[in-house]
């Protein structure tokens, strides 16, 4: 305390410490500037793109197999990461030589920046827990060498964001994405009738993969917490086949999971039973197809096949009749006018037994009143 | 001598009193003794005259008449008939309401919607047994055809209901006179006719159209032409009609019926009727006294 009071007192002391402060708030203002990520992390990436830059840069590995290490500049210059430097991700890479850097580079691991409350300014997301749950990090865990990671499925170098694209693109890219290891399941999803809308008429109503199976959350089919679980399917397919915003464009019903619900098949899922049929049951999975397609399961040439995969004894009446029923709907033909006679008969019943009921406690109760007074 | 003389005499004279003031003596204790013996033996005469008197008193106040109304067949048949019928409302309406938590908890207890069906189908089979049962001892049995014809709706079911109401709302006086069904219970037999015929046919032909049935103990029946002839739109009718009816008879037997046997202020918490077989004079008087007037006119007769 004294001394800084002589300081202050002093006018030549007084006059170097302003020249000092002044200068310590240049330097720090150069020093920022010299520092800041752009400028760090354009300097550090030249170093690695000396290499990495070249499109003919590969590696063959001992099996003969060839990896590209060429890193597309222009796509990364236009990533949200393109102002992060190559070892913000790459951290284990500390020391290069004229020959380069260690052979063994880890995997990049995204959690080290998106988290809640990261100092850096990521975007936060939680989405790496519900990752932790899904099929593809348990078979990452089994040591699965094809298990995807994040940068599998959401692009390493040429990392896009997401509301970048149209929900169309999207969609589209999704079903690409999953395609890099799904192949087989991605044709026959191309020719089902989500998949043709979608590639043929670029409708972006229609379900792509992650529209069933969930993004993160992915599970297994089998897996009672999985969206397309046998008796969880018939909410998934209702997201959208029961909504009424989506089915009036084309002019199709969007009961048909209201009438499922109250079919013995969806009155039994409801009840937890697995065996019966569900909507994929009948229509399909990734094969899903219009009724008068010929290859569709619930075209009338296929439907007794169809229903005898659970019926042995099913014939050609099974086909005769409606299978998804309203018959609170006037076009179900005698099954309204039944359903409607019913109602009737069970509301006036049971109006003029009521009325019957309370005139008899009305007397009995006044007979009691009676004598008791 | 004489001296000896007087002396002896003197003593017997002596002894003479003696002995009769003692035996006086003697005398009134036994009388005593005699008469308490004599009260004590009136006493227990009259406590057991007074037993007894109580025991008749109390033997003729339980000694209501009572009249048989239902034979142990028709009971046993009843019996049968509501323990089915409870049966299917309890695997089968949840299923009309498969949201429903209370739904949810009573599948449950049967193990799921596959149990609930072997359940259900087995009670469905006891309900087609006993409704054939009955048909028979309509037939068959003289109990059963006197009490299907007195069962038999006629117009004078019509004027009692229009009298029952003017007697509820206070328009009559005096109660309204019933034979051996009033048409409350005709009401409840026909309307357990309609619902049999009702459930039992719409469920075959749903059962036919599966082409199995498989009531718990009875395995799995086959039949494998139910198919053939039943199409998946006469199925879907069924179908509809069965819950519809369903949901009807289980209002009916809930708010109607019992209402009728339990919480009716005057049988709460039952009428015993459909496990004795029985009703009191009074109950006789009150609820069907034309039935009980023709019987004392039938006795009367026969007396004379």
């Amino acid at each position: 305390m004294r001394s800084i009071r002589i300081n202050l007192e002093n006018g030549k002391l007084m006059g170097i410490f302003k020249v000092n402060i002044l200068f310590f708030i240049i330097s720090i203002f150069v020093f920022t500037k010299l520092n800041s990520p752009e400028l760090y992390s354009q300097n550090q990436n030249q170093k690695c793109l000396i290499c990495h830059g070249k499109p003919d840069f590969k590696l063959k590995n001992d099996d003969g197999s060839v990896k590209q290490l060429f890193v597309n500049d222009s796509l990364l210059a236009r990533s949200p990461h393109s102002k992060i430097s190559c070892y913000d991700c790459h951290n284990d890479i500390v020391e290069i030589t004229a020959f380069g850097h260690k052979k063994n580079v880890n995997k990049v691991q995204c959690t080290r920046c998106h988290y809640e409350n990261n100092p850096v300014g990521a975007p936060e997301t939680e989405k790496y827990l519900e990752f932790q749950e899904s099929v593809h990090q348990l078979e990452l865990n089994k040591g699965n060498p094809n298990a995807p990671n994040c940068q599998s499925c959401h692009g390493s170098h040429d990392i896009v964001k997401r509301k970048s694209l149209s929900s169309l693109e999207l969609k589209k890219k999704i079903t690409q994405i999953c395609a890099k290891c799904h192949l087989d399941i991605y044709a026959v999803y191309k020719n089902s009738i989500h998949g043709s809308e979608l590639f043929e008429k670029n409708n972006a109503d229609v379900p792509s993969c992650t529209d069933c199976h969930g993004e993160h959350t992915i599970k297994k089919h089998d897996d009672p917490l999985s969206s397309v679980y046998e008796t969880k399917i018939y909410g998934t397919c209702g997201e959208c086949h029961a909504s009424e915003k989506i089915f009036e464009k084309y002019g199709i019903k969007s009961d048909k999971i209201k009438t499922y619900e109250s079919s013995y098949h969806g009155i039994a899922v409801q009840f937890g039973e697995k065996t019966v049929a569900n909507c994929a049951s009948c229509h399909g999975v990734h094969d899903i197809r219009p009724q008068d397609d010929p290859a569709s399961l619930i075209n009338p040439a296929n439907i007794v096949k169809t229903c005898g995969k659970c019926h042995p004894d099913a014939n050609a009446n099974y086909t005769m009749g409606k299978i998804h029923l309203n018959p609170h709907n006037e076009d179900s033909g005698s099954i309204y006018y039944i359903s409607g006679f019913f109602k009737w008969l069970t509301l006036i019943t049971i109006f003029l037994l009521a009325i019957h009921v309370m005139l008899d406690l009305f007397r009995k109760l006044k007979h009691k009143k009676a004598l008791t007074k | 001598m004489d001296k000896q003389n007087d002396i002896n005499d003197k003593f017997n004279r002596e002894v003479e009193k003696r002995l009769k003031s003692k035996l006086a003596e003697y005398e009134s204790r036994v009388r005593e003794e005699i008469q308490r013996e004599l009260q004590k033996e009136a006493e227990l005469l009259a406590s057991d005259e007074q037993k007894k008197e109580d025991e008749r008193i109390e033997s003729g106040k339980k000694k209501e008449i009572f009249y048989e109304r239902f034979g142990i067949n028709f009971r046993i048949q009843h019996i049968i008939l509501f323990s089915c019928t409870i049966m299917l409302i309890v695997t089968g309406v949840p299923l009309k309401f498969p949201k429903n938590s209370v739904s949810q908890f009573a599948i449950g207890l049967f193990g799921g919607a596959p149990g609930a069906r072997a359940i259900h189908h087995f009670f469905a089979l006891g309900l087609i047994i006993i409704g054939i049962y009955h048909l028979l001892y309509t037939f068959w049995s003289s109990h059963g055809r006197k009490d299907f014809f007195e069962l038999l709706p006629n117009l004078r079911d019509f004027s009692d209901v229009y009298n029952q109401i003017r007697y509820f709302l206070g328009f009559r006086k005096e109660k309204v006179k019933y034979g051996r069904f009033s048409y409350i219970e005709k009401f409840d037999y026909w309307a357990v006719y309609w619902g049999l015929i009702m459930m039992i046919g719409t469920g075959l032909v749903m059962w036919l159209f599966q082409g199995k049935f498989e009531p718990i103990i009875f395995g799995e029946i086959n039949l494998a032409w139910g198919p053939e002839i039943i199409t998946n739109y006469v199925h879907a009718i069924a179908r509809e009609m069965h819950s519809d009816e369903a949901l009807l008879a289980t209002l009916v037997i809930i708010g109607w019926h019992f209402y009728n046997v339990h919480f009716n202020p005057h049988k709460f918490p039952m009428s015993k009727v459909w496990l004795t077989g029985k009703i009191t004079e009074k109950e006789m008087k009150d609820e069907h006294a034309l039935e009980y007037e023709k019987m004392m006119k039938k006795k009367e007769d026969n007396g004379d």
